[in-house]
């Protein structure tokens, strides 16, 4: 025991971490009288009922389903109940078979378990046969399912390997492949075995520990010969020259290399056959060979072009050790399914083939002292080879996209799976049926690139591709760039921040942002807000974490598009990543109201806490206990603006526009409507749907004509901003209707300095929000305003030049706010866990106690939550547009600091 | 701990409610379920015994489903449990305590820990009963009962049963804020006493040797049943 601060109170918690004896609740139940048959017979169609249940809570109902069959065991005892014991077990078994909550082999061997005991029963009482059949069926079933599990978890070790090669942590590389070598025997995967007891050698070999190499190449050869996997086997042979060569044993090495040579001649690999050549110092045929490689390739560049990328995806894989060369770069060359190369699948990559080559006959040059001008010669004819695989890629791309300068983002997105191999744990892109390119990225996908306003768009997608292989020394130099080019880019800074946090060496917690970033139907200016609100906060505390025991925060982007169906999926990829990458620990997100209602289940599940900085609807309060926003409901808003409709602007006849269909806009309407400061029989409902004014102009105008039919004083605009910007736009063309005041909620706040759209009548809105930058100024005068709009200004300094979101030089809008809050708040209450590693479920519990006397001192106010994850009794403030475009507070309710 | 316990543990105590109020008997086994590992190891704080404490539990919840019973939906709906189910639990500790005078005593003062030794032992069960916590943890339990009777219990409640400040408060019948300050004095107190290690040591060691007596005392008493067993 020491006298840690926190020591004491976590050995004190211990002391209630008992066992509990499995007699208690039986005692229990035997005192109220409840263990009869009767009783247990309804315990068991409760249990029925919960297991058949397939709703989007199964999960819970099978745990529900669980702990009623074990209670039913109490009463039917296979003594007793043989009949019914087994039904029991058998359904109980069931039921963990199904479960995916929690560790799966541990669910597993339950079911297992059950089976099993169902079967002996069977056995002992002689029960009827069928039970025999359905309950070996089902053991059956779940050792499969076990087998895949442990495959599962094997090929998430061996991919973190990989990666954890591509970082230089080589220490725990091994570690990682060791892990899943051992699973990978355990369910016999014996060519995966093979593979990563040659990724083993190759990194004892990067170690210079040769011997050790040597055994594990020795190892994988007999898995390879066994399995006659000739290529792998000259890889493996070629690898062992290497070592023997570097043993200086020549004749050994030599031996190894004329075997490869001839494994690589019988499959047609003319590139390791042109490797070995050049190893084995034969710089004559080696010349020959590139040439003839040259030729072999440019004839597959056409037969390529002629028949289209698909067919050559359709290749197959000879297997996963093509780019691992037995020397130290072999895990530095790109992957053989690089998406950049496509039709090379079934050679070695020829870049890092032509680099290996080099560094052969460099090494061949020194040791034997060839001539300069041979290895002029040599030379050349790799540019020239370089020069043809470049062109290649130039021509896959045009087929591909169909057009010569088609966006980069399109040709991406038209390749983008429809789901996503289990490979890539739930960071990469996914096309939806629509046709939408959504997803979550970690800085290797561009999500903002072919939005108006973005002019840094190829630098970032040329610093994904540059992610995607793992250079991260290049990305960084090219999102270096995107940022001198485009200051508003927060998307291409949170990338570049992160490959800071990796670089860095510290550890670090993962935060996804939720955002609506492609699409034609989103508002971009409002989801940029976000994203710049949350890098300010970012760069901020990673600047602030100086210690090396310090944790740093790397954000991922999540991108749900349009529709906001895709939430769910997107939350889904979220809560996969989680699963493979323990970092990620929480959700910034959604600011629209029916994204976060869709996200909203999965990241439950998934025991990651959500915290939304605009998401207002009412739906939304309680929905979830890992359900937070900083935002106040829109009961709140709307009352505001009912209040200043009717007093401050004596509204007499309103007209008020609403998507009965979207939770923000049919809420919003409805605290608005509902508000028993207004007559409501004065107020005429005009419904249209979210997006479709932004996209359809002449609906926009039609529908507003027929409003203005009515005479009205006020417009009350319950939706979004760009949908309010098309609805302004055409109002500012009606002068008969000049003076006309429009009025709406928070999301109207993005109009403001949005000069994408170009709204004209900008001085006719009112509208509530969540956060202003003026809210300092007008509840404490006297109060210094907070470092963060020093900090935003000094970030975002240009973006007057491009269509950005503040409404003046250098000063962030609401949603900037929020989302600086949103972001602050999480990591706030991260940094009062004293434990580690932190889980999502423990994020959660630290936000639950931001409460009262804990409350959280925003930007945007005082934040202490509720027990339904509501802000109580936030701040919400009234802003009017003057003349300048510039949204000035008039108004304000609830508590600030 | 299996998959379902887990399940039952983290289920929120308005969903339960709702769940007694609709069908008390199909569901209070989830009532068990979620407090039956935290009532017990507070139990067992109080009164140091592993089939007293169990017995004192199954009282509680017998008497809170006696007692749900009686009541109507709308008052099950708005019951806070847990710090019903731990008053419950406290005055059934209270009285036990209180028929074993001496064990009370013992446990709130050091001086008279050579009296609660000879009663420990002298329970009945076998080693294997009394639940042995960890080496560490048992000397933390002892450094525990050092503490004054207030800010023993107000840690009791919040840690080893799993309370909030509020909840305590409840328990107790005391404010929300004097309950926090003992239990902050009380975890303070105790990291005063761990920065003394040749009093911790001491402390460790002399409950390492009481346990070790109690293994003893008891592998006797089992030879002699043996003995007797076949004399007879």
């Amino acid at each position: 025991m020491t006298q840690n601060n926190g020591e004491i109170e976590r050995r004190l918690r211990e002391l209630g971490d008992i066992p509990v004896p499995d007699t208690l609740l039986r005692n229990v139940q035997a005192r109220l009288g409840q263990l009869t048959p009767a009783w247990a017979e309804r315990q068991y169609q409760l249990g029925k009922q919960c297991l058949n249940r397939t709703d989007e809570n199964h999960q819970s109902h099978l745990e529900m389903a669980i702990a009623h069959f074990k209670n039913v065991l109490h009463v039917f005892t296979p003594e007793a109940f043989p009949h019914q014991h087994i039904a029991v077990l058998y359904d109980l078994g069931c039921a963990y078979y199904d479960l995916q909550e929690g560790d799966r082999l541990a669910n597993q061997e339950a079911a297992v378990t059950c089976f099993k005991s169902a079967l002996h029963i069977v056995s002992e009482y002689h029960a009827v046969s069928e039970w025999t059949i359905k309950l070996e069926q089902m053991i059956g079933e779940t050792y499969r399912a076990r087998i895949q599990e442990l495959k599962h978890r094997a090929d998430v070790s061996k991919a973190i390997g990989d990666v954890k090669f591509l970082c230089h942590d080589l220490d725990s590389v091994l570690d990682y492949y060791h892990q899943a070598l051992r699973l990978y025997r355990m369910v016999e995967s014996r060519l995966d075995e093979a593979v990563v007891l040659k990724n083993i050698g190759d990194i004892q070999q990067s170690l210079h520990d040769r011997d050790s190499a040597m055994e594990y190449y020795q190892q994988a050869l007999t898995l390879f010969e066994q399995m006659k996997h000739r290529h792998n086997i000259a890889t493996v042979l070629l690898a062992m020259g290497d070592i023997s060569h570097a043993r200086h044993e020549d004749a050994l090495a030599e031996q190894y290399y004329h075997q490869a040579l001839e494994l690589f001649r019988q499959v047609g690999d003319r590139f390791s056959e042109a490797s070995v050549l050049a190893s084995m110092g034969k710089e004559v045929a080696l010349y020959r060979q590139v040439a003839e490689a040259s030729k072999s390739l440019t004839e597959g560049m056409e037969s390529w072009s002629r028949q289209g990328t698909s067919v050559l995806l359709e290749q197959p894989l000879p297997n996963a050790t093509f780019s691992r060369t037995p020397t130290a770069p072999t895990h530095g060359t790109p992957p053989p399914d690089d998406p950049q190369m496509p039709g090379l699948k079934s050679f070695d990559p020829p870049t890092g083939i032509s680099r290996r080559v080099k560094l052969r006959l460099q090494k061949t040059h020194t040791t034997q002292k060839r001539s300069r001008k041979r290895q002029w010669i040599l030379h050349i004819l790799l540019m020239l080879l370089l020069v043809i695989v470049g062109g290649g890629i130039v021509a896959q791309l045009i087929l591909s996209i169909g057009h010569p300068f088609g966006a980069p983002s399109a040709g991406l997105c038209a390749k983008a799976p429809i789901q996503l191999a289990p490979s890539a744990h739930g960071i990469g892109m996914v096309r939806t049926k629509a046709g939408e390119c959504i997803g979550i990225s970690d800085g290797t996908i561009a999500f903002d690139v072919d939005q108006p306003g973005r002019i840094d768009s190829a630098l970032k997608e040329q610093a994904a591709e540059k992610l995607q292989a793992g250079d991260r020394e290049a990305a960084m130099n090219l999102l270096s760039q995107a940022v001198k080019q485009d200051q508003s880019d927060a998307e291409a800074r949170i990338y570049l921040e992160n490959v800071r946090v990796l670089d860095a060496g510290l550890p670090y917690l993962t935060l996804v942002i939720g955002t609506k970033i492609t699409g034609d139907r989103i508002d971009v200016a409002g989801e940029r807000s976000i994203l710049q609100g949350a890098y300010v906060a970012q760069q901020e505390y990673n600047s602030h974490c100086l210690s090396v025991r310090c944790t740093l925060v790397r954000l991922l982007v999540a991108n749900t598009g349009n529709d906001a169906e895709n939430a769910d999926l997107v939350a889904k990829q979220i809560a996969l990543a989680a699963q493979s990458d323990h970092t990620i620990v929480g959700v910034e997100g959604w600011s629209t109201s029916q994204d976060t209602l869709n996200a909203v289940n999965p990241l439950r599940a998934a025991q990651l806490p959500m915290v939304t900085p605009a998401a207002s609807s009412d739906l939304l309060t309680g929905i979830s206990s890992f359900f937070f926003r900083v935002s106040p409901p829109d009961s709140s808003q709307g009352k505001l603006g009912a209040l200043y409709a009717m007093n401050n602007l004596h509204a007499q006849r309103i007209a008020l526009f609403v998507d009965p269909s979207n939770a923000y806009s049919e809420s919003l309407a409805k605290d608005f409507k509902e508000c028993s400061c207004l007559d409501s029989s004065r107020i005429i409902v005009e419904t249209y749907t979210v997006g479709s004014y932004a996209q359809n102009k002449k609906l926009a105008h039609g529908q507003l004509q027929d409003v203005l039919s009515y005479h009205p004083d006020l417009i009350y605009f319950a939706g979004y901003s760009n949908d309010a910007g098309a609805l302004l736009n055409e109002l500012g063309a009606d002068k008969q209707f000049g003076q006309l005041r429009v009025m709406g909620g928070d999301n109207l706040y993005n109009l403001i300095g949005d000069r994408s759209q170009n709204v004209v009548g900008l001085n006719r809105l009112t509208f509530t929000a969540f956060a202003s930058p003026n809210e300092w100024q007008y509840f404490d005068p006297s109060a210094p305003e907070p470092p963060f709009f020093q900090e935003y200004a000094q970030i975002f300094a240009a973006r007057g030049l491009h269509p950005g979101p503040t409404n003046a030089e250098g000063v962030p809008n609401g949603n900037v706010i929020l989302s600086y809050d949103t972001l602050r708040v999480l990591l706030y209450a991260s940094q009062t866990i004293k434990k580690a590693p932190l889980t999502g479920q423990d994020l959660r519990q630290a936000l639950t106690k931001i409460t009262g006397q804990q409350a959280f001192q925003g930007v945007s106010g005082k934040i202490a939550f509720g027990r339904d994850g509501d802000p109580q009794d936030k701040a919400v403030v009234l802003l009017n547009v003057n003349a300048q475009g510039q949204a000035k507070l008039v108004l304000a309710q609830g508590t600030f600091q | 701990m299996t998959r379902a316990n887990e399940f039952q543990e983290t289920l929120d105590d308005s969903e339960l409610l709702k769940w007694l109020a609709l069908c008390l008997d199909d569901y209070f086994h989830l009532l068990v379920r979620k407090y039956e590992r935290r009532l017990l190891a507070y139990a067992f704080r109080n009164v140091r015994h592993w089939h007293d404490a169990q017995d004192i539990v199954q009282e509680t919840f017998v008497r809170a489903y006696q007692s749900l019973t009686t009541f109507p939906q709308e008052r099950i709906l708005q019951l806070k449990l847990s710090s019903w189910l731990f008053t419950i639990t406290y005055n059934l500790c209270i009285n036990q305590l209180t028929r074993n005078t001496a064990l009370h005593d013992s446990i709130d003062r050091p001086e008279t820990r050579k009296q609660f030794e000879d009663t420990a032992k002298g329970q009945d069960g076998s080693p294997e009963d009394v639940i042995l916590p960890r080496q560490d943890l048992e000397a933390l339990y002892t450094l525990l009962s050092q503490l004054p009777g207030d800010y023993r219990e107000a840690i009791a409640l919040y840690y080893i049963g799993g309370l909030t400040d509020a909840e305590v408060a409840e328990v107790r019948a005391k404010p929300r804020d004097t309950v926090k300050s003992h239990r902050l004095r009380g975890v303070h107190k105790l990291r005063e006493m761990c920065s003394r290690p040749e009093e911790f040591q001491a402390m460790r060691l002399w409950s390492l040797q009481w346990l070790r007596d109690l293994l003893e005392k008891s592998r006797e008493q089992l030879t002699t049943i043996e003995n007797r067993r076949t004399i007879s």
